[in-house]
């Protein structure tokens, strides 16, 4: 429907009307010929043709003869007349065409005129008259007087502004080098009224062979629309076209589209004619949803009635599509698509695999390119209705998934969202599944990135071969598929296990026993995660450390931080027959102590966690004498309330142990604050001692609480703990929702150890190896770092009291033996145990595959010295689907020999004469020591040199006991057998040499190995 | 090679017999004839080193004579003496064992052997003491390098005075390829018996006759 014009323009077609109404119109008895056209810009710079010219037309209905006749010119403002004369006869509608003089410009002649004359005309302003005689005028400006009226006057033009006498109202519009004044009606108008019967336009020189123009039959033309016939648009790409209309013989003054309105189709720009035959001009604008679409305008003109005439456009506005995208194009050669946000269509693939809220589709026609994934996830949100093999076209919007928000280090997964779907066929065979490993592409094994500096979505180079991250993120949503799969790490609670493939052929350090070592430079990026989410409710069959899978395949994707192969089938585990450890027992004068995480155990657990913990304890890790613990947790676990205590807790597990053969226990801990140490809601995990009793004694110092820092107590040289047992700085920060290190005396074959058992701050909250920010940031490690160096500092309170201290620190230390927080820890002086065994065998630990240590005991220099520690980890639980606890234990043997007895008075001591020796400047000679008495001397037997002579120096002695050298000897010594000794002694003063004889039988308390 | 000459019983009992020339035991000495065989050494520049010293400082008294020293090799006579050393190689030296180092030290071109007799006396035959004191030869070349031993001491031969006796210890090498012995230390006889000792020298004879008989 036609929008009605408003008041204002209905105002103004009236106005226009009722002045063309009054203007009369302009005949004489031979005013039938009129000047049709007047150019002046023949041969001027700029134009066309080469002359000017002067065309008439005969408008009436009868010939006119015009031989007498002249054409004149008058240039603006003078009244002197150059004259042409004109012969022959005019027919009706025929045109007459007088070329006037040529100028240095244009290119074309005029068409063949009538007669040829020679004025050099005005190309901006000037006069024209048709007079019928030859006489020329003297009229034509102010002074002359005007030339209207003159009875000789035919015709008369004045054009340009500065014509001084023209027609009507004014001059016409000034013609150009380039245009013309032509007379509306194609010269049939003429009203008398230069101003408003011309018009400027292009040179159109007619003459007399051209089409006859009968003004008489032209009554009323009709509005004459321009528009295109099409006009085709993109969503979100504005485009616009101008249209227009004219009228011969009326005014085009609006325009409106009469079609059904379009949300985004308009006109603007409306601007009517003004004069007659003018053009009207308007802009149609299009930026509309995609569709096709009819659009109508409609222009009237200013007659009464009005005429109009209606166009029709038909616009087709097409979805902003990417044509022919392939799935690779999605997924480019980066960890997001390039075309995120961007609509596409037709992706085309078969489908691999379905999920709860979408599924799996890849091209079955890939590129050589492996950087680029030829898989990918089409987000339906719900269940989606296609069918495995299911060739399908499908449109949608790209979209990088991210689980856990924009914040978070996980990587995201493209993905097709809001899709439309179309299944091509069904049945289809899969894509060839990628080989991962030999015969088909092998993951780096060492690096996961080496170039980023933050995030690999905007940062680094996508190297698909070299960097991990990069080789996996280039299958996502990719079928892949496994030779010889080795386990590297258990079947987890998720549902998933770590495999390397091929048997491990690429795969970086392995553990002795099957697994994968992570190191300090290798996160190692040859293993990912079976999965099965996409055969639930099936579960993952349990597989444990070096157990095999012949073959197996799914689609590679990302969750949790890490890559994941979400397996098609249920797998074939073949077992290896891993084998929980068992170490070796203790002897007399060894010392075992152990460490175990047993993971959050309380009694709700049940008999069974008790009973297996207790067996290994018992069976596998031979009873230590002392067990660090950590995370016992209280009485009613994870049950939120006051409860902090673990009596029960523990006598349970003392109870079990017992029960399956071991000794009876007793224990030490300190309750914490309730909800203070973090962990398990509610649980309030500790540290705490299990100690045979039968085995070593608890030095008890009262004083402990949750809250009372231990110190470092001189006992005449010795160090003692101020409380025993006792917590370290609890109070500390450092130790905020985590838990306090806890420290106790024990004794053990007359020597005495101090034990820290330690659950240092987890790793959670670190950044994922897999995750896009790279390196990892370990935000966990700074309050580890702090817990680390009050320990450190406890530690070297006590060794500045006593250096020769027995400190033995264990526990979960959450962290690596690499890491800065045991680098702390061994700055003050202890050996981390577990760097004593081999680097394949330094774990405790497995975490998504990754074999690695944290759990640590470490010794103080004395015990690392003196008492040869032996230090085993109990591979229990780490590499075994069915475990107690996801921690392995560890156990230490520390030799710790009874203090020496004096037997000076069993024996009788013979010493040889000495001998200097020229050459070494050594007084070499030999002592005796000859078991007097009944029985036995037990060794090893030392042999000290007590009130030594000032000067003198034994050179080979053992050791140093209170100030006096010794030297060791094996024993035992039978009653009447004798043990000799060399001696040596420097005395280059040649001082009187002497000495006196102790001998004892045992070990010196400390001993200290004399400087070298 | 380590060749345990005689032990404390067998130095007891030639205390016993060569007592019997002295006139008493507080009197006795101990006697014996060394010959060391140098012939491996014969023509090199070396040194002989002679120490007399106590196991500790003081120690019971002793002093030892080394006399008619006999050799085709050529002592340099400019012997380096810690301690308490008198006279020279030479003619006749003796020993005390007053200090931590009692040495003489001379240079000598080895010839084919060198023998001596050393005598042994002083309290420690009366006076019976666990901690020896040692008299110990030694044989080195300009280096100080030891000829001829096996001993960390360095030394050849040493006389342990023990327990009121004297115990002798080869240390020595053999020489050449034909494994010949390179000490050959034999008891020397004693000048002046003691009437009082008839019976204990009987004894002694005895005895060391049977112990020599089971040695060879």
């Amino acid at each position: 429907m036609r929008t009605p014009f408003a008041f204002s323009t209905l105002i103004q077609r009236a106005a226009i009307i009722a002045t063309l109404a009054l203007t009369p119109a302009l005949a004489s008895a031979a005013g039938n010929v009129a000047i049709s056209q007047v150019y002046g810009g023949g041969g001027n710079t700029g134009a066309t043709f080469k002359n000017d010219f002067i065309e008439l037309i005969n408008r009436g209905t009868t010939p006119v003869t015009l031989t007498g006749w002249s054409v004149q010119y008058a240039s603006a403002a003078n009244a002197t007349w150059q004259k042409t004369t004109l012969t022959g006869t005019l027919q009706p509608g025929q045109y007459f065409l007088i070329q006037q003089a040529v100028g240095a410009g244009g290119t074309v002649n005029l068409p063949t005129p009538e007669i040829v004359g020679t004025i050099p005309m005005s190309g901006t302003a000037g006069k024209i008259a048709l007079v019928n005689n030859d006489t020329a005028l003297t009229c034509g400006n102010a002074t002359a007087g005007s030339c209207i009226g003159n009875a000789a006057l035919v015709d008369f033009v004045g054009f340009g502004a500065t014509a001084s006498n023209f027609e009507g109202s004014g001059a016409t519009p000034a013609p150009s080098n380039s245009t013309s004044v032509l007379r509306a009606g194609n010269g049939c108008t003429d009203t008398d009224n230069n101003a408003g019967d011309f018009a400027a336009g292009a040179p159109a020189p007619r003459n007399s062979a051209s089409p006859l123009n009968t003004c008489g039959a032209v009554s009323n033309a009709p509005v004459v629309a321009s528009c295109p016939a099409t006009l085709s648009a993109t969503v979100g790409s504005a485009v616009s076209a101008v249209i227009s209309a004219t009228d011969a013989d009326g005014v085009v003054i609006d325009a409106d589209i009469t079609s059904a309105a379009i949300a985004g189709i308009s006109l603007s720009g409306i601007t009517p004619a003004t004069t007659v035959n003018g053009a009207l001009q308007a802009t149609l604008n299009v930026n509309a949803a995609a569709g096709t679409y009819s659009v109508q305008v409609l222009f009237v003109n200013n007659s009464l009635p009005e005429q109009g005439a209606t166009c029709t456009i038909a616009v087709t506005v097409a979805p902003a599509v990417v044509v022919a995208t392939r799935i690779r194009d999605i997924q480019g050669a980066a960890h997001t698509s390039p075309l995120v946000g961007q609509t596409v269509s037709n992706v085309e693939g078969i489908v691999t695999g379905k999920r709860s809220n979408g599924f799996y589709m890849q091209d079955s026609l890939p590129d050589a390119n492996p950087a680029t994934s030829e898989g990918i996830f089409v987000f339906t949100s719900t269940a989606p209705t296609v069918a495995v093999g299911d060739a399908v076209r499908v449109a949608g919007t790209v979209a990088e998934f991210r689980a856990g928000g924009a914040a978070s280090a996980n990587l995201s997964i493209t993905q097709i969202g809001s899709p439309t779907i179309v299944v091509v066929s069904a049945g289809n065979a899969l894509p060839a599944a990628q080989v991962i490993g030999i015969g088909g592409r092998i993951p780096p094994n060492v690096v996961i990135d080496d170039d980023a500096t933050g995030s690999v979505e905007s940062s680094g180079t996508f190297d698909a071969t070299t960097d991990g991250i990069d080789f996996w993120e280039s299958l996502e949503g990719m079928r892949v598929r496994f030779v010889d799969a080795i386990a590297v790490g258990p079947t987890s609670n998720f549902g998933e296990i770590p495999i390397v493939a091929d048997n491990g052929a690429n795969a970086g350090l392995r553990s002795v026993r099957g697994g994968i070592m992570a190191t300090q430079t290798d996160g190692n990026p040859e293993k990912i995660l079976l999965d099965d989410a996409m055969i639930f409710p099936t579960i993952l069959a349990n597989a444990n450390v070096g157990d095999r899978i012949a073959e197996v395949s799914g689609i590679v994707d990302y969750s949790f931080g890490t890559f994941k192969v979400l397996v098609t089938a249920q797998v074939a585990v073949i077992s290896n027959g891993l084998a929980a450890e068992i170490t070796t027992a203790q002897n007399t004068n060894q010392l075992a102590i152990g460490a175990y995480n047993v993971e959050n155990l309380d009694p709700s657990d049940g008999a069974v966690k008790f009973n297996t913990i207790a067996g290994q304890i018992v069976s596998n890790m031979k009873a230590p004498d002392i067990i660090g613990l950590t995370e016992i947790q209280d009485n009613n676990g994870a049950t939120n309330d006051a409860i902090v205590d673990s009596s029960l807790t523990l006598q349970t597990l003392i109870n079990a142990i017992s029960a399956a053969g071991g000794p009876t226990y007793s224990y030490r801990v300190i309750n914490p604050v309730d909800d203070q140490d973090g962990g398990e809601p509610g649980g309030n995990i500790r540290v705490g001692f299990l100690f045979n009793p039968a085995r070593v004694s608890f030095i008890d110092r009262a004083g402990g609480t949750a809250t009372t820092a231990i110190s470092a107590v001189n006992a005449g040289g010795l160090a003692q703990l101020s409380v025993s047992p006792g917590r370290i700085d609890p109070t500390n920060v450092a130790f905020n929702s985590s838990r306090k290190p806890l420290a106790g005396e024990f004794m053990f074959n007359g020597r005495k150890v101090i034990a820290i058992v330690n659950h240092f701050n987890s790793k959670g909250g670190d950044q994922p190896l897999m995750g896009r920010f790279q390196p990892p940031v370990r935000s966990s490690e700074v309050q580890r770092i702090q817990q680390a160096t009050i320990v450190a500092n406890f530690i070297q309170s006590l060794t500045a009291i006593e250096p020769t201290v027995n400190v033995v620190v264990l526990g979960d230390l959450n962290d690596f033996e690499y890491s800065p927080s045991l680098t702390i820890v061994k700055n003050a002086g202890m050996t981390d145990l577990i760097e004593t065994l081999p680097a394949n065998e330094r774990y405790s630990y497995v975490f998504e595959g990754n074999s690695q240590a944290l759990d640590h005991i470490l010794v103080s220099q004395n015990l690392m010295a003196t008492a040869a520690p032996i230090y085993d980890i109990v591979h229990i639980n780490s590499e075994f689907a069915n475990q107690a606890s996801d921690h392995d234990p560890e156990v230490v043997r520390l030799t710790l020999l009874p203090p020496a007895i004096d037997v000076t008075g069993d024996v009788q001591v013979s010493r040889l004469g000495l001998v200097l020796n020229r050459l070494t400047n050594r007084f070499t000679g030999t002592i005796s020591i000859k078991n007097t008495g009944t029985t036995a001397i037990a060794g090893p037997i030392q042999v000290q040199l007590a009130n030594l002579s000032a000067g003198v120096t034994l050179t080979n002695a053992s050791g140093v006991e209170a100030g006096a050298p010794y030297i060791t000897g094996v024993g035992p010594i039978a009653p009447g057998a004798t043990l000799v000794l060399p001696l040596s002694f420097a005395n280059p003063a040649r001082v009187p040499l002497n000495y006196d004889v102790r001998v004892y039988s045992g070990q010196f308390s400390p001993a200290i190995p004399i400087p070298s | 090679m380590k060749n345990t000459i005689s032990r404390l019983f067998t130095a007891l009992l030639a205390s016993c017999a060569l007592g019997l020339f002295s006139g008493s035991i507080a009197a006795a000495v101990i006697s014996y004839n060394v010959t060391v065989n140098t012939s491996d050494l014969a023509g090199i520049a070396g040194q002989i080193d002679m120490q007399f010293n106590p196991a500790v400082d003081p120690a019971v008294a002793a002093q030892a004579v080394v006399s008619s020293f006999v050799t085709n090799g050529t002592l340099a006579g400019a012997p380096i003496v810690d301690g308490t050393v008198i006279g020279d190689l030479g003619t006749s030296l003796t020993f005390s064992n007053g200090t931590t180092l009692n040495a003489y030290l001379d240079g000598f071109t080895f010839g084919s052997a060198f023998s001596f007799l050393i005598t042994f006396s002083g309290d420690f035959l009366t006076a019976p003491s666990l901690d020896a004191t040692a008299f110990s030869l030694s044989l080195y070349d300009l280096s100080f390098n030891p000829l001829g031993s096996f001993a960390p001491s360095s030394s050849l031969l040493s006389f342990e005075l023990v327990n009121g006796g004297v115990i002798t210890n080869d240390t020595s090498s053999p020489v050449g390829t034909d494994q010949l012995p390179r000490l050959a230390v034999t008891d020397a006889p004693a000048s002046v018996p003691a009437p009082a000792g008839i019976l204990l020298l009987a004894f002694g004879a005895i005895a060391m006759v049977q112990t020599r008989a089971k040695r060879a």
